[in-house]
Parts: C-alpha cells; structure tokens; sequence
C-alpha cells in the first residue's frame, strides 16, 4: 500500500476521497486538439463544386486507413441556392467521375498527409444509392458559410465511406469537413 | 503490488475501473484558460475597426507570422464578418516569403488584464501583401452582409498550430468587400 506524494518538496500527500476516487488538478484539451498538436493527424477537407442532376453525389470520402479510425467533427456548408443536402454513410462501388481533393493539415509543422479517398464532382457515379442517411440540411436559398456541428460525431471506420448528395442541379455548394484520426487502442 | 491510500490519514483507496482506469475526481481547466491565467500568453488579435477591403480580387490582406523562438502559436478561433458586398476569404497556412507593400502593424491585445505579455508574433493587414507564396488553403467561408454575414472557426476543434516562424495568411476573393474579425490564439510548449 502506497500513497502519493508531491515531488516538488513540499510534501504534500495526494488525497483519495470516500469514493474512492483520486483527487486531481487537470489541464484539459480537446482530443482534437491533442490530436493535432501531438500527433499531426487532424485535416480540413474542402471542396467546392456544383451540382450537376437530381440527387446527384459530389461529396465521397473513404478512410482507406488500416489502423485509424476517422472522427468528424462536423461541417461548414455555403450552398448558393435553395437545396437540400443528405450526408450518408455506408455507399458501395467505385466511384466515377469525381476528382482528387487533398485535405490541409492543420498542423503547419506536420508532414502528414490524411489516408483516403477523397473526391467531389458535380455528378459522381458508380456508388449505390441506397445508404443511410445520417444528416439531412434543407437551405431555403443562398445561404453564408456556417458551421454544423455533428452531436457525438461521425466515426468512419477502416474502410467505411461518407457520401454527400445533393437534390438540386446547378448548386454551388462549398464547404469543409474538419476530422483527424483516432487510434481507438491508444486513444490518440 | 501496490495500491494507492489516502495521504491525508482516512484510509480511502483508489478504485481502478473495469476498463483499468484509475478512478479520479478532477477539477479541471480548458487549457487555454490554463494558459491565460498560469503563462499569460493567450491573445486577441483583432483586424481593426476600420475593416480590411482588398485592392484588387485575390490580394492577401492580412498576415500572421509566429515568431515566438520555440513555442507553437495555437489559434483556436477566427471570427469573421464582411459589409459592403458578398465576398469569400481563403485562410492559408505555410505560407513563405517576405510581406511587403503599404502594411498595417497590429498588435494582439492580451486577455489577461494583469499581464505585461506581448504576443511574439507579426501581424499585419494592407490592402495589398505582397512577396508571398502560396500556402495550403485550409479553410475557406463565404460571406452575405445580406444574410447571416458572421462565421466562427471555433472550439470544439483541433485549432490551427503555427509552429515557430509558420506563417498563416488570409486571401480575399473581390475588392468589393470589407472584411473585419479577429483571431484568438496563444502559446504553448
């Protein structure tokens, strides 16, 4: 049996109360924070495109990682016109027709880059559409960039994709995902 | 084997859970807030009160470098808005080069009110930077004056870290726009 005792020379002794539990002081920061100050893996994918057809998917990312989970945060959405916008999970296939976006490190002193697929189109084809909506936005015209918090996040798993679709042709839609990478072994 | 008793004498011990954590009951304090009152070296840097609108479309027009010898600058918060016409602004970090042209200085305002600290950092607005590189976009906003117009980049999120010397810049789309805002940022090891 132990007890703790302050190292700094004034011999304090650490208390435990009648909960059992160990009295402490702490410092907090986010995870996201620690994450991108500790470890350089937490990124901002923006993309910015128009929409071309009905229900058309300009929005695909796929965590290709094989040991990292991807956590989003939320997302910052500027549509130029009324739309509606559904963010699903689960899409299958191969995507056609979009082009390569490199999400920005948020670390300025990281080298890191995010493992993925990332694309956006005005049309992206060969994924199914039969996903589960998660979050579903309706703008009743041109809106400013504004964030949209995810309550409890989004985890996209090794391996799991995240679409975003949007129902009305010819809508510029811009906007950023912040996320970083979270090992649910080490919690970093 | 070893367990860990009270030191102050009631003979209480400290639980470890089922996940193998060890129980505690923690006061706590956002880091920031920890910073600001322990270090004093968390920050306001406002654009000025007279706004920032660009010469030309696609100007840099304001400049934020860190210059702190060995301590990140972490910005956790951008906060923006734009009268006059609908604009965009690019945020860019990594940026290189050497700002010159008619620059503005500004000075970060210390949010602790008994400290003497000075932001180590340089800080500029102009119509018109001139004699940087282009970094890496990683944010962007569009604003209406017409509509909401106002745009935070705000906790809960993993905030932008300039390391020492790391240069961030602000890029606006049209010279129609007036900008202002304000950054909050501090130091940290």
């Amino acid at each position: 049996m132990t007890v703790i005792r302050d190292g700094a020379g004034d011999g304090y002794l650490v208390r435990v109360n009648s909960s059992n539990r160990l009295k402490a002081s702490a410092t907090t920061a986010s995870i996201e924070h620690s994450i991108n100050h500790e470890v350089g893996q937490a990124y901002n994918l923006l993309f910015e495109v128009t929409s071309s057809g009905s229900d058309a998917v300009i929005l695909y990312m796929k965590n290709t990682s094989t040991t990292l989970d991807m956590v989003i945060e939320g997302i910052y959405l500027y549509v130029s016109q009324a739309c509606e916008l559904c963010i699903r999970r689960d899409a299958t296939g191969t995507p056609v027709g979009g082009s390569d976006v490199v999400p920005a490190n948020l670390n300025a002193g990281s080298n890191k880059e995010a493992v993925g697929i990332f694309q956006q189109g005005s049309a992206i084809t060969g994924v199914d559409g039969t996903e589960t909506t998660m979050f579903k936005y309706k703008f009743t015209g041109a809106s400013s960039t504004k964030f949209y918090n995810f309550d409890q996040d989004i985890i996209v798993s090794r391996t799991r994709v995240i679409t975003i679709e949007c129902d009305t042709t010819g809508t510029l839609v811009s906007g950023m995902f912040p996320f970083n990478y979270h090992n649910t072994d080490t919690h970093e | 084997m070893t367990v860990i008793r009270d030191g102050t004498g009631t003979n209480h011990l400290a639980e470890v859970d089922n996940k193998n954590r060890l129980r505690a009951y923690c006061v706590i304090e956002p880091e920031a807030t920890f910073i600001n009152r322990v270090e004093q070296e968390t920050y306001s840097g406002a654009w000025g009160s007279a706004g920032v609108k660009a010469a030309t479309a696609g100007n840099y027009i304001l400049y934020l470098k860190n210059t702190h010898p060995t301590k990140d600058m972490v910005i956790t918060k951008l906060k923006h808005r734009c009268t006059d016409a609908a604009g965009s602004i690019s945020i860019e970090m990594a940026v290189a080069g050497t700002p010159g042209g008619s620059l503005t200085t500004l000075t970060p305002t210390n949010r602790n009110a008994s400290s003497t600290n000075e932001a180590q950092c340089t800080y500029y607005s102009s119509t018109d930077i001139t004699g940087l590189t282009a970094g890496r976009t990683v944010g962007s906003a569009y604003f209406d004056p017409a509509l909401e117009g106002v745009f935070n980049f705000q906790e809960p999120c993993s905030g932008w870290i300039l390391p020492p010397q790391g240069i961030l810049a602000v890029k606006a789309d049209n010279n129609t726009s007036t900008h202002y805002g304000g950054f909050s940022f501090y130091f940290r090891d």
